[in-house]
């Protein structure tokens, strides 16, 4: 669950976000997170997203919209 | 392969094998097609998840035609499990105007698991053999206790923690996407490493999936909680999380002005979750011996589903 905590510091922590997007190793290992593999990969992928990776979870979205037949 | 063709051909001739009122018949045939349509034409940029079981057979090097009939009981069980879940969290306003009251959804429910348990027990009609039969129906029966299992979990705890949530996660979407992969799968191989290695790729879709429904609560929980200004059940476990694990973060209590911000961290954790999810759910793929095609198709379905929205596909 150590994902939780980083995402929520991202979110309420500028520095850190901005840290963790220069050196993520290093940031993470001052932070005393560890990481599993698979969860590694993930916070990479989202760090590399282009732009402030404090403002990644501030999107707009719709999951089964197939489903959603209002009428 | 016309999936759609395919799989409302099935559907007619089990429903006219069964002595059912002609509106009953109709309704049943009509809201399935329609959902059927709906989420085919939802999914351009990739294929939609009622293609799970025919590229799980066909990624074994079996012809995808003998998918059709364990793809219409699966198809209609989600389609059920969708109506379903609208009655028990009280959310008929989300479908349709001519389905929103509860016993007419609950009704139609109910028929779709029994016309999916007859097109299951007719597995011959796509040479099946009688072994591979059995044990999908008892993979589909497990599920649906599963994923009952998983609801009541939902509707009888009112604060979950967050592996709570994890665990009803995937005890839900998680376990149908598992049957999905796994019932397809086993239409054309019986090696059990093939059928593990599946079946947990599709558990890991399928708690993407759930995570992706989850956040469209959150999305939704926006629009009406603006002016009761709450957190969500999920939200709510989220911070009691990060309170009781995060030395140096002080959480509760959260004023209003917090609420945003909890909203938008939840949101960036989730995704990380799901990105997780996904990672898993391509290391089981890369252990197995697939046929290309099919392999590339899950995988195109876990990179769509998994980015949740962004626009990567």
């Amino acid at each position: 669950m150590t994902l939780a905590t980083i995402a929520y510091r991202i979110s309420t922590d500028v520095s850190f976000a901005a840290m963790l997007q220069k050196n993520t190793e290093e940031t993470l290992h001052k932070a005393g997170i560890d990481l599993k593999v698979d969860e590694k990969t993930a916070l990479q992928k989202i760090l590399a997203l282009p732009g402030q990776i404090s403002q990644a979870g501030n999107f707009s979205y719709t999951a089964e919209p197939w489903a959603a037949e209002r009428q | 392969m016309d999936v759609e063709s395919s799989i409302k051909e099935r559907l007619a001739f089990a429903l006219k094998h069964v002595d059912l009122a002609p509106s009953y018949r109709e309704l049943l045939f009509s809201v399935s097609g329609n959902y059927l349509k709906a989420q085919l034409d939802h999914f351009q940029a990739c294929k939609p998840p009622v293609y799970l079981p025919f590229l799980c057979c066909e990624a074994n090097e079996m012809g995808s035609q003998r998918a059709v009939g364990v793809s219409s009981a699966w198809f209609l069980l989600q389609v059920a499990a969708h109506l379903l879940d609208k009655v028990e969290d009280q959310e008929l306003e989300k479908i349709r105007m001519s389905l929103r009251g509860k016993g007419m959804c609950t009704n139609l429910s109910t028929g779709m698991i029994f016309v999916a348990e007859w097109i299951l027990n007719h597995l011959e009609l796509d040479c099946v053999d009688a072994g591979a039969a059995w044990d999908i129906q008892r993979a589909f029966q497990e599920t649906v206790l599963s994923v009952c299992s998983g609801q009541h979990l939902d509707l009888s705890i009112a604060a979950p923690d967050l592996p709570t949530c994890w665990e009803i996660a995937e005890a839900k979407s998680g376990a149908a996407f598992a049957l999905a992969c796994y019932a397809g799968a086993r239409i054309s191989t019986h090696q059990s490493d093939q059928l593990y290695h599946l079946e947990n790729f599709g558990r890991y879709l399928g708690t993407i999936v759930q995570i992706s429904d989850d956040l469209k609560d959150l999305e939704w929980d926006n629009t009406i909680r603006k002016k009761k200004k709450t957190l969500s059940p999920l939200a709510s476990a989220f911070l009691l999380h990060i309170g009781e694990n995060s030395a140096g973060i002080s959480t509760p209590p959260v004023n209003n002005s917090e609420i945003p911000i909890i909203q938008n961290s939840l949101i960036l954790y989730l995704r990380l979750e799901a990105m997780k999810y996904a990672e898993m759910a391509r290391n089981e793929l890369k252990v197995i011996q697939l046929a290309q095609t099919p392999q590339d198709q899950m995988l195109s379905i876990l990179n769509h589903l998994s980015w949740l929205g962004a626009t990567v596909n």
